[in-house]
C-alpha cells in the first residue's frame, strides 16, 4: 500500500481511530493485523515471507540467549545471519536475473523488473532483524518473548517497507508500554505527515517528469539537460526519501510511537564523510556499527607493525573496512554491477577524504581560514554535493551502459548551448517538463531548503506553538493546498521502494 | 482523554473547509460531462440499433468513419484504449446491442503488448471506473474508481470547472474526424520519437493476458453468430519501417491463431499503397481524407464478408 494512495489515507484513518479506542494491552494485535494488511496490499503472495521471517528471528534470538559463553552464542548468531541473509539474497538475485518470472496468475507486472519483484521492504525488515539478533549476542538486549510484540517490531507498518531501520532498545519498549494519547505529538506527526507529502508529490514527483526522460533516453539530449537532471535527481532522491520517511515518522507519532530520525540536512554536509552522518542516518549506523567497527576492531588486533606495504596501519584498516562496508552498502541497495561501483565510488570518496583530511586542514590553517568560517564551510559544500551528485548518476543509472551514455551525453551539445541557452529548456519542454512543471519546482525547492535548514520541522514548529492559531493554521493551510494543487498524485512508488 | 478531544475537534475544525471545497468539486465535476460521458450517451442511444461496432484505440477512432458504412456502425473507439476495454465494453453492451452483425477491432503495432495501468495513460482506467463502470483490471479498492475529484486531481479538477465542459469533437458515431483534432503530443513528436515513447510502456509478457482478454470476447461472440474482423490500419511510412520486426512478426502470429480458433476476419490495410503521407495527421494517425479512403475499404469487405455468409 502506498503511503500516497488515497486507500492508506482511509486506512491509516481507520487504524488511527480504532488504536486509541482500543485498551492499550491489545493494541499491539491491532498493528500486527494492520501491518500485516498493510504489506498484504499489493503482492500478498510476499506476507508469508514476512511472517516467515519474524518467527525464524524471533526463534533465533531465544536460541543465542539459551546459550551461555560466548563462543556458542557467536555460532549461533552466525547461523541467524546466514539464513537472512541468504533469505535477503535469494530475492536480491531472483530480482534482477531475466530467467525468473513471476507468474502471470499473479498479475504483477512492475516496469523495468527484470525478474521477481523484491518483497517490499525486505532489505529494511531483514537489517533490523539482525541488529535485533546482534544486540542479543552482544548481551545488549534480551530477547523478546512475547511473539506478538516482536512480530511488531518486525513488520511495524509506518517503518516496514522504507524504514527507518530500528533497533531492538529504541522500539520494542515502545510496543510493551503504549504510550498515552498527546496531543502535541498527534500534532507534530501530523505537521510531519503533511510535510512529508508536500516533499514527495509536490517536488520529487515533478522533478521526476524532468529526471526519467533524460536518464532513459540520454541520446535525446544534450550535456546541460544531462547535468540539470543529474542535479534535479539529487533534490528528488531526497525529497522522495525523505518526504517518506517524514510520512512514516508522522504516522507513528499519532499511534504513540516515535522513530529514529534518518535525515539532518545532507546536502549541507562538508565531506563525503559528513554526509554520511546526515543521510539515511539509520542504515549508515547500522553499517558503522555492525560490520565497520567490529570490521576495524578485529583487523587492529591482528596488525601489529606500524606501517605494511608502506602504509600506515591505521590508514590500511580504515580502507578495507570502509571498501567492505561500502560494497555491502551497494549490494544492499540492489544486485545489480552498478550499485556494487556505486558502493566502491563511495569507499574511493572516503579513503581519498580520510588520507587528505590532515594535509587539507594544514593548508587551510596556513591560508587562515577557520573550519567554522563560512569560506570553509561552502565550498567544502559545494564540492561534496558535486561528488554526492556524480555518485547519484550511478546509483540511477539502468546499467554501465547507461551511465556511459549519460556521461557521453553530459560532454556533448554545450557549443550549442552556448550559441542558444534556451536549447537545453526547449530539450526538457519536448521531454514533457512543462514552464508550469519549472515554475512550480523554482518556487517549492528553495522553500523545501530554507525550511529545512532553518530547522523547520525541529525549531521552527516549535517556535511557532507559541504564535497566534491564525498564523499556523495559515501555514498548515498554504502546504495542504500546495499539495492539493500542485501534487502529482500518480500513485508512483517512492524511489526505496525497489530496495 | 482531554488531549485526544482537543486534538480531533482542531482536526474537524482544520478539515471541514478542506473537506467541504471537496466535496463542492466532486459535485460540480460530475456534472460536467467527460469525453466518455459523451460518448457513453450518443452509444446508449443507438446501441440497439447498431449493426457493425468499431472498437480500439485512437487509430480506430480517427481512422474509421461510420458515417462511410453502408450498415449502421458506431465507433466505440477511444485514445489509448486496451484490449481490456475493448472487451469490457462489448460484454457489457452486448445484451443490448441485437442488430449486431459485425464487430472491428484493429490490430496495431503494440496493442497486443499495451496495458492501461502501466502507461503515461494510467489515470483513465479510472475514467472507465467512474463512467462505465468498468471494474479496475486488477481489482482493488482505488477512490480514484470512484470519486472525480480524485481521478483528476484537484488542480485539474478546478482546471475542467473553469475551462467549461469537455468540447464534443467527435461525430454522433463515436469518430473523431484526425485533421479536426489531432493528436497533440503525437504532433510534437516525430516518428522515431514516436515508436520510442510506444516501445518505452509495453512488455512482451502482457500478450498472454491481452490474448486472454480476446479469446474470452470472441467465443461470446462466434457463440452468438457475430463476425469478428480484425484490422491493421496504415500508419505512417517512417514509423512503418522502425518497426521491430520480431514485434510484427510475433503479431500475425498472434493473428493467425485467432484466425485458427475464432474464424476471425484478418484485414490488413497497411502498406497497400491506398493511403499516401497526405492522408496522415500525425505519424500514427490518419486524418480525415485518410480515414474516407480507408473506412470505404473496411466497409466493402464487411459488406462482402456479411453477403457471402
Amino acid at each position: 500500500m502506498l503511503f500516497t494512495s488515497l486507500t492508506f489515507l482511509l486506512f491509516f484513518v481507520l487504524v488511527f481511530s480504532i488504536h486509541w479506542i482500543l485498551p492499550a494491552r491489545y493494541r499491539w494485535i491491532l498493528l500486527l493485523v494492520a501491518s500485516l494488511v498493510f504489506y498484504g496490499f499489493g503482492i500478498p503472495q510476499y506476507t508469508p515471507i514476512l511472517v516467515l521471517s519474524a518467527l525464524m528471528n524471533y526463534g533465533f534470538g531465544l536460541w543465542i540467549s539459551r546459550a551461555d559463553d560466548d563462543r556458542r552464542r557467536r555460532n549461533r548468531l552466525v547461523w541467524g545471519i546466514v539464513l537472512n541473509i541468504a533469505l535477503l539474497g535469494m530475492f536480491k538475485v531472483l530480482s534482477v536475473h531475466p530467467l525468473f518470472t513471476v507468474p502471470a496468475s499473479w498479475g504483477v507486472t512492475l516496469s523495468g523488473t527484470a525478474g521477481w519483484i523484491l518483497p517490499l521492504g525486505i532489505s529494511f525488515f531483514t537489517f533490523a532483524n539482525l541488529s535485533y539478533l546482534i544486540e542479543i549476542k552482544r548481551r545488549k538486549w534480551e530477547p523478546e518473548r512475547h511473539l506478538g510484540y516482536f512480530a511488531v517490531y518486525v513488520t511495524f507498518f509506518p517503518k516496514l517497507i522504507q524504514g527507518p531501520i530500528e533497533r531492538p532498545a529504541a522500539f520494542l519498549p515502545q510496543v510493551k508500554t503504549p504510550a498515552a494519547f498527546n496531543y502535541d505529538r498527534a500534532v507534530g506527526g501530523l505537521r510531519l505527515m503533511l510535510w512529508g507529502f508536500f516533499k514527495k508529490l509536490v517536488i520529487a514527483d515533478r522533478l521526476a517528469l524532468a529526471v526519467n526522460p533524460v536518464f532513459d533516453r540520454p541520446h535525446d539530449f544534450g550535456g546541460p539537460a544531462v547535468i540539470v537532471a543529474a542535479i534535479l535527481y539529487s533534490i528528488q532522491i531526497y525529497a522522495d526519501f525523505s518526504g517518506y520517511i517524514d510520512i512514516a515518522r508522522g504516522c507513528a507519532k499519532l499511534l504513540g510511537f516515535e522513530l529514529t530520525k534518518n535525515f539532518n540536512r545532507p546536502y549541507a554536509a562538508t565531506s563525503v564523510k559528513d554526509f554520511w552522518s546526515r543521510w539515511h542516518i539509520s542504515l549508515s549506523n547500522w553499517l558503522r556499527d555492525y560490520v565497520f567497527l567490529p570490521l576495524a576492531f578485529g583487523i587492529s588486533r591482528r596488525l601489529k607493525k606500524e606501517r605494511y606495504l608502506g602504509m600506515r596501519t591505521d590508514h590500511l584498516i580504515y580502507s578495507f573496512a570502509i571498501t567492505v562496508t561500502f560494497l555491502l552498502c551497494g549490494i544492499w541497495h540492489g544486485a545489480g554491477f552498478t550499485f556494487l561501483a556505486w558502493g566502491a565510488l563511495y569507499a574511493l570518496y572516503l579513503m581519498t577524504g580520510h588520507l587528505t583530511e590532515k594535509p587539507k586542514r594544514r593548508l587551510y590553517r596556513k591560508a587562515g581560514i577557520l573550519p567554522a568560517s563560512r569560506l570553509y564551510r561552502y565550498p567544502q559544500v559545494i564540492v561534496t554535493f558535486t561528488l554526492v551528485t556524480f555518485a547519484w548518476v550511478l546509483f540511477r543509472s539502468s546499467g554501465f551502459q547507461n551511465f556511459s551514455d549519460i556521461l557521453t551525453a553530459a560532454a556533448r551539445g554545450w557549443s550549442e548551448f552556448a550559441a542558444s541557452p534556451a536549447s537545453a529548456y526547449r530539450q526538457l519542454v519536448v521531454a514533457g517538463f512543462t514552464l508550469a512543471d519549472m515554475v512550480i519546482i523554482a518556487a517549492t525547492v528553495p522553500f523545501l531548503f530554507l525550511t529545512e535548514s532553518s530547522r523547520f520541522l525541529d525549531g521552527t514548529w516549535q517556535r511557532l506553538k507559541t504564535r497566534p492559531a491564525w498564523l499556523r493554521w495559515s501555514l498548515y493551510y498554504s502546504v495542504l493546498i500546495a499539495i492539493l494543487l500542485f501534487g502529482k498524485f500518480e500513485n508512483s512508488t517512492f524511489i526505496y521502494y525497489q530496495f | 482523554m482531554r488531549d485526544s478531544r482537543k486534538f480531533f475537534l482542531s482536526l474537524t475544525l482544520f478539515l471541514a473547509p478542506v473537506i467541504l471545497a471537496l466535496g463542492c468539486l466532486e459535485y460540480a465535476l460530475r456534472q460536467q460531462k467527460n469525453y466518455l460521458d459523451i460518448k457513453k450517451e450518443k452509444f446508449e442511444q443507438v446501441a440497439g440499433a447498431v449493426e457493425v461496432l468499431i472498437l480500439g484505440d485512437s487509430h480506430a477512432h480517427m481512422g474509421l468513419d461510420p458515417a462511410r458504412f453502408d450498415r449502421k456502425t458506431f465507433n466505440l473507439a477511444s485514445p489509448a484504449q486496451s484490449y481490456y476495454y475493448d472487451v469490457s465494453l462489448l460484454l457489457k453492451y452486448l445484451p443490448r446491442m441485437h442488430n449486431l452483425k459485425v464487430v472491428i477491432l484493429p490490430v496495431t503495432h503494440f496493442g497486443f503488448y499495451y496495458l492501461e495501468d502501466q502507461s503515461h495513460n494510467a489515470r483513465w482506467q479510472y475514467l472507465y471506473a467512474n463512467t462505465f463502470g468498468i471494474p479496475l483490471r486488477k481489482q482493488h479498492f482505488d477512490l480514484r474508481a470512484y470519486s472525480r475529484v480524485a481521478m483528476y486531481t484537484p488542480y485539474q479538477g478546478l482546471k475542467k470547472i473553469v475551462e467549461k465542459q469537455e468540447q464534443d469533437v467527435e461525430t454522433p458515431d463515436g469518430h473523431l474526424p484526425g485533421a479536426a483534432h489531432p493528436s497533440p503530443d503525437n504532433q510534437k513528436m516525430n516518428a522515431q520519437e514516436l515508436i520510442r515513447h510506444h516501445y518505452s510502456f509495453i512488455r512482451r509478457g502482457d500478450a498472454g493476458l491481452n490474448c486472454s482478454f480476446l479469446n474470452r470476447a470472441f467465443s461470446v461472440l462466434r457463440k452468438q453468430g457475430i463476425n469478428i474482423v480484425m484490422v491493421a490500419l496504415p500508419v505512417h511510412p517512417e514509423y512503418s519501417l522502425l518497426k521491430n520486426k520480431k514485434i510484427r512478426e510475433r503479431n500475425y502470429s498472434l493473428i493467425r491463431q485467432f484466425e485458427r480458433s475464432h474464424h476471425i476476419h484478418f484485414l490488413d490495410l497497411q502498406n497497400t499503397g491506398i493511403v499516401n503521407t497526405g492522408d496522415f495527421a500525425d505519424p500514427i494517425h490518419l486524418n480525415h481524407s485518410g480515414a474516407l479512403k480507408i473506412s470505404r475499404i473496411v466497409s466493402n469487405n464487411i459488406s462482402a464478408l456479411t453477403n457471402s455468409l
